[in-house]
């Protein structure tokens, strides 16, 4: 492909990857800044674009622009203080008291609720996870999604859960 | 409010609010991360961006993008000259400090026919000869470097 074709290519899709852009960053300078990118990248990748498949191509390169600004904006704000749920319930104590038993088994009975009310897309991943054990790989597999996107799914299903019961502990 | 229906695809409500710039950030980044592996919700998504919705950079794009690759294709080829050069300019150094014909000094002197294996030995035997006369050979390398090195 010679330059001024794909000069042609930035020029015809200039504005509709500059608004997928802006549509998930809602600044303008990250905009231009993603869009450039998205550009450079495809020049670099163009002869793996599918055949007659330049928009939705150039479209998914915009997305995954988006996806890793917005996703390294997220995590510098988020940060998870306990790994891990079972770090919830033993906070509450476990014990060989009786009462402390049934009362884990209602705390048990409560977070298994929080799971299952978790809405899309946490809840498919964490109810597979937490529940029903299935490894990353399977959960992967099972709902068509990349492991990464699983991973990182389960993790901010984690935060969630982990702010519900807070408040409730 | 559901951006995502229970099969797991986003809903027309996530798509109309994603052009409408009404999600937050939150919701930007679940929606974006799911177009960026879905098919279907991207075409359904760009079926959304019609024209009128479109916008507009603050200040065209093009003359700059094309600035920044014809940049990067600069440095890419600077960068494999530059490494082209300098295999070269250490083959040269190389040369005149004499590595190579210490090299080709040592490979004459050694001669192969010299050692006949033995048909009672076995493979491994074969093998840790074949080491051993080869840690010998590079000794001898290793001795005349150092000697046309340091005395030139």
């Amino acid at each position: 492909m010679t330059d001024k074709e794909f000069e042609n290519i930035v020029s015809t899709y200039e504005k509709l990857i500059y608004t997928v852009c802006y549509n998930f960053c809602k600044n303008h300078h990250t905009a231009e800044d993603l869009t450039q990118e998205t550009f450079i990248s495809a020049y670099s990748h163009i002869n793996s674009c599918p055949p007659n498949a330049l928009k939705p191509w150039l479209m998914r390169i915009a997305t995954n622009k988006a996806k890793d600004f917005l996703k390294s904006a997220y995590n510098k704000r988020v940060t998870c203080t306990q790994d891990n749920l079972i770090d919830i319930m033993d906070s509450n104590g476990y014990s060989n008291n009786s009462e402390d038993i049934a009362l884990s088994k209602e705390t048990i009975s409560q977070i298994t609720d929080e799971i299952q009310n978790l809405k899309e897309p946490y809840n498919k991943v964490c109810t597979m996870f937490f529940l029903e054990e299935k490894s990353i790989e399977e959960i992967a597999d099972i709902l068509d999604r990349p492991y990464k996107t699983v991973h990182t799914q389960i993790y901010r299903g984690k935060n969630i859960l982990q702010n519900k019961l807070k408040g409730e502990f | 409010m559901e951006l995502f229906r229970e099969d797991g695809h986003l809903t027309d409500l996530a798509l109309k609010m994603s052009v409408e710039n009404t999600l937050n950030e939150t919701e930007s980044l679940e929606v974006s991360e799911h177009l960026s592996f879905c098919d279907e919700c991207l075409v359904r998504y760009s079926n959304f961006l019609t024209d009128d919705v479109l916008i507009e950079p603050e200040k065209p794009l093009t003359q700059s993008i094309m600035r920044r690759i014809h940049q990067k294709v600069i440095k890419i080829i600077f960068n494999r000259y530059f490494a082209a050069t300098a295999a070269a300019v250490f083959a040269i150094v190389f040369w005149q400090i004499g590595v190579f014909s210490n090299i080709y000094e040592v490979s004459k002197e050694r001669n192969l026919t010299e050692y006949k294996p033995d048909t009672h030995t076995t493979v491994i035997d074969d093998i840790n000869n074949h080491f051993t006369k080869l840690n010998e050979n590079w000794d001898k390398i290793l001795s005349k470097f150092k000697f046309n090195y340091f005395n030139n």
